[in-house]
């Protein structure tokens, strides 16, 4: 594709940026100041009630805790969790393998210039393509109502044929595969030390579907999908016109490994695409042991080690929007604006995960042309082919789902702009402006200080985002003051920190939920390391940041351990699953009881209790959204027998409810006691099993 | 790592043999479920506490114990006597409990165990209820800490020195000792005792040991205050 951009120019030609800057004098008092701030952003976040949700004697005991009771597990049936682990690994291995064959392959298809990014770049965006396509596959394969397990296998075995066939001569082989010469091996010391939290990661994805978001909707979507072999439209399930690919890449996986509880090792495969971004980052910028600032700054966040555990959207959009970002950048960097079609894939596809998704990719668009305009004399037809590209590219990967809403709904952005929607527009609002800690310039001015103290549940969250804003707070201000205020950014370091900082924003003023700001922290880690280079460590190494890094890794790793918040090794006999299920669910003894009682075809509403959809088995209603809303169900209802009439009426025969939380929110239900014309199936103090007669 | 890009399609081809030879069957997967170890109790906080004084105070003035160990699991109950108290789970590593006042009104030994949902129970561990004075005294905080030789330290208005002893378990009776003398004591309470100190004792330069001694004879570990 022809280069249509002219040389930029830089925003002041005369002013050395970021990545140009020398050391020298004061250079090495503002390395000591940055080592100092590092130490004391670790230990206040230790001291404080977000890090001390484990101490740091409590990670080494967990970890030697752990040891007999894994060792047991791992043993115990003729090996059968190693096997299983092996097993599961091995599958996912050969999967990740078909994807990135076919991404690889079709990047080779593109002209030369088209693919001119450094090698784990290239891989990152192969493997995010191969993802994608997966996730797509089971999108077309769902409408066609063809979404059966032979098939999906079929779809990744015919990738990889047709990826090692577009590969087939040793020059493109070797092409495909020379990120592998980039990998830092050199840092294996680091990984030993992170080995046992590597090893408690590995157990973790191999636990039971438990997270609240996952049960209530994603996986619960997945299982419907999985039932009917298609893609229908269900209201019952939360933002189910919304886009959500994550969703059908983790399906993929459930249909290819065979096992729902497997379908989290698609994080693998994304958490792979991350590594390679942050590899990608180190060589795009001079700091000695680079990848490994960057892995251990990201990974310095217990939020981000919890989204790779669990069945969210989140992971799935931090590796592509920062893949997209970093592309952007890239073209900056290398005068090469035009260059669109990549960049505008993986945006697309970070746009297809979710709508925050669309509002990111919105904003990093926008200040990418921004940029180029401003840089550039402006020609319209370097923007138009820009906004062209991008858009027409972000349509491809998207429309499938807008086309699906609006098909279902009558508005391609349901519950936006639809009558049927309104009152689900509006809890979405109300929602997110109800979380976190208020939107006043003070909580905005602390809020990295914020995130790293505060306990995750005031932001609605099971874990902080950690110290990473803060040291990049820190980093930023210590290089504003060696360059005495004359910090100049040439317009890829402007993008990127824009691009952070309006996000950001919109984060603070809509919804704040911490696992909301994980899509940014590559693109972070990357300020970081230019804040780095700034500071002269090209020539030095960045030891005690390094070591401070690598102790919020651990604690991070360790603290977001499902196998250590749970006491439980990941089950793998069914009645193993039933049992670790009744341990960390309080509410699968109940559901038990009301899949035992109830035909999957009769009705059931989950009152106050939406957590337990994805167990129930047949149609089950009551959220927040939707047509039976916990909204409908309360509007005009004065008591306790109006309720459940109005339940009968609209055909439900059973109920599923929490009496804690039906209490709380519905104030015509009691807190204890029989409720009117229901026969009491089952009842343990919190949950009760009904039928309605 | 040429090695590996020339052998990749090697390395694949590995991976359904992988597969094949770990096959996990259905009917493993069948099988009754698997036995779990029992949880253990590693330690108590606190491990004793006198008749009728809390412990662990909580907001809503409720006593609490924590318990530390391993292969604890959610759903589990920390038991006194066998027992159970209101327990949240904090990790397989840690639990809590609300004690009610009831459970250490009386001196003694109180067992205390966990139970998982599984129904195993741990190994138990004494929480001891001691009578009053039956628990030797801490020493927390010295005020001051350091003296300067031949000087008198926190002068009273009468030109003596004075000594603040800061801890827990203090009885009625107690005496402050400067290196193994007595000193003129007057009792604050359970949490500090005040001494006056001879000018001679202050005169030379050394680290003085410092300990209260309860009149059952109990006495505290020594604290050291630096003369100058």
């Amino acid at each position: 594709m022809a280069d249509l951009g002219s040389p930029l120019r830089s925003l002041r030609p005369h002013s050395p940026t970021l990545d140009q800057r020398p050391g020298g004098k004061g250079a090495y008092a503002a390395r000591a100041l940055l080592s100092l701030l590092a130490v004391s952003a670790l230990l206040l976040y230790f001291a404080s009630p977000a890090g001390g949700m484990l101490s740091w004697p409590g990670v080494g005991v967990s970890l030697l805790s752990f040891a007999p009771l894994l060792a047991h597990a791992l043993t115990e049936g003729n090996f059968l969790l190693a096997r299983y682990a092996v097993q599961s690994f091995a599958t996912a291995v050969t999967v990740v393998s078909a994807d990135y064959l076919l991404g690889a392959g079709l990047l080779r298809l593109l002209p030369r210039s088209a693919r001119a990014y450094n090698a784990p770049l290239r891989a990152a965006v192969a493997l995010s393509i191969g993802a994608g396509l997966g996730g797509m596959t089971i999108f077309f394969l769902g409408e066609l109502h063809r979404l059966k397990g032979p098939l999906v296998w079929g779809g990744a075995i015919i990738a990889a044929g047709l990826g090692a066939l577009i590969l087939t001569n040793r020059r493109a082989w070797k092409w495909a595969f020379s990120f592998l010469n980039f990998l830092p091996r050199k840092y294996w010391w680091a990984l030993a030390l992170f080995l046992p939290a590597l090893m408690l990661h590995a157990m973790d994805l191999l636990t039971p579907v438990a997270a609240f978001d996952s049960t209530t909707y994603h996986m619960a979507a997945a299982r419907f999908y999985k039932e009917t072999s298609s893609l229908r439209y269900d209201d019952a399930l939360r933002y189910n016109a919304q886009p959500h690919l994550p969703v059908l890449i983790y399906l993929r996986y459930w249909l290819l490994l065979g096992d729902d509880s497997l379908a989290k090792i698609a994080n693998l495969e994304l958490g792979l695409i991350v590594c390679f971004l942050l590899i990608a980052e180190s060589r795009m910028c001079r700091v000695l042991i680079g990848a490994l600032i960057a892995f251990f700054f990201v990974g310095s966040s217990p939020n981000f080690w919890w989204v790779t555990k669990i069945e969210y959207m989140d992971l799935a959009l931090t590796a592509f929007f920062s893949g997209g970002v970093l592309l952007l950048y890239d073209n900056l960097r290398r005068n090469r604006p035009a260059r669109m079609v990549l960049p505008s894939v993986l945006l697309g596809l970070a746009g297809a995960c979710k709508f925050l998704g669309l509002v990111f990719v919105a904003f990093a668009l926008g200040i990418y042309l921004t940029i180029v305009w401003t840089s550039n004399r402006p020609r319209w037809s370097l923007l138009s082919h820009i906004a062209r590209t991008a858009t027409l590219m972000i349509v491809l990967t998207g429309a499938p789902w807008w086309i699906r809403s609006w098909m279902n709904t009558g508005s391609p952005v349901y519950p936006f702009f639809s009558s049927l929607g309104s009152a689900d527009a509006a809890q979405t609002l109300a929602q997110g402006t109800a979380l976190g800690l208020g939107r006043s310039l003070q909580v905005f001015a602390l809020m990295a200080f914020h995130l790293t103290v505060m306990r995750p549940f005031q932001f609605s969250d099971s874990y902080s985002l950690g110290p990473a804003l803060l040291l990049l707070e820190l980093a930023a201000l210590v290089v504003v003051v060696r360059t005495r205020l004359k910090l100049r950014l040439n317009a890829g370091e402007t993008f990127l920190a824009a691009t952070v900082v309006a996000c950001f924003l919109f984060w603070f003023l809509t919804g704040q939920v911490q696992r909301y700001l994980v899509p940014l922290l590559p693109i972070m880690a990357f300020l970081f390391l230019l804040l780095l280079q700034a500071l002269g460590y090209r020539q030095a190494q960045p030891r005690v940041i390094a070591a401070a890094l690598i102790v919020l890794a651990v604690h991070a790793a360790v603290l977001a351990s499902t196998v250590r918040s749970t006491g439980l090794p990941p089950p793998v006999r069914y009645s193993d699953k039933d049992a670790y299920l009744m341990s960390a669910l309080p509410y699968y003894k109940a559901v038990e009881h009301l899949n035992r009682e109830a035909k999957p075809e009769q009705r059931k509403y989950l009152l106050a209790a939406e957590a337990a959809h994805y167990y129930v088995n047949g149609p089950a209603y009551g959220d927040w959204f939707g047509q039976y809303s916990f909204f409908w169900l309360a509007s005009g209802v004065t008591s306790e027998e109006a309720m459940i009439r109005k339940l009968k009426g609209a055909g439900f025969e059973f109920i599923l409810v929490d009496r804690v939380e039906a209490a709380r929110n519905f104030l015509v239900i009691r807190r204890n006691g029989p409720l009117p014309f229901t026969e009491s199936l089952y009842s343990d103090g919190r949950y009760s099993v009904l039928r309605i007669q | 790592m040429k090695l590996v890009i020339r052998h990749y399609p090697i390395a694949v081809l590995m991976a359904p043999l992988l597969i094949l030879s770990s096959c996990v069957t259905k009917e493993e997967r069948e099988q009754p479920a698997a036995p779990l170890p029992p949880p253990y109790i590693d330690k108590l906080f606190p491990a004793e506490t006198t008749r009728g004084r809390g412990f662990g105070i909580q907001p809503s003035g409720e006593s609490a114990i924590a318990v530390t160990g391993r292969g604890f699991q959610r759903g589990g109950t920390i038991r006194f006597n066998g027992n159970p108290l209101p327990t949240t789970y904090g990790s397989n590593i840690e639990m809590t409990a609300l004690v009610p006042s009831s459970s250490y009104g009386e001196a003694g030994t109180i067992q205390v165990s966990v139970t998982n949902p599984d129904g195993k129970a741990s190994n138990s561990m004494p929480f001891s209820v001691r009578g009053d004075g039956e628990v030797a005294p801490e020493i927390t905080h010295l005020s001051p800490a350091s003296a300067v030789a031949g000087k008198p330290m926190n002068p009273q208005p009468d030109g003596s020195s004075a000594l603040s002893v800061q801890g827990s378990n203090f009885d009625s009776g107690a005496v402050v000792y400067f290196n193994g003398v007595p000193l003129a004591t007057t009792y604050g309470g359970p949490t500090i005792v005040t001494a006056i100190v001879p000018a001679p004792l202050l005169a030379k330069p050394k680290a003085a040991r410092i300990t209260v001694a309860n009149p059952d004879k109990r006495k505290s570990a020594p604290a050291l205050l630096t003369i100058k």
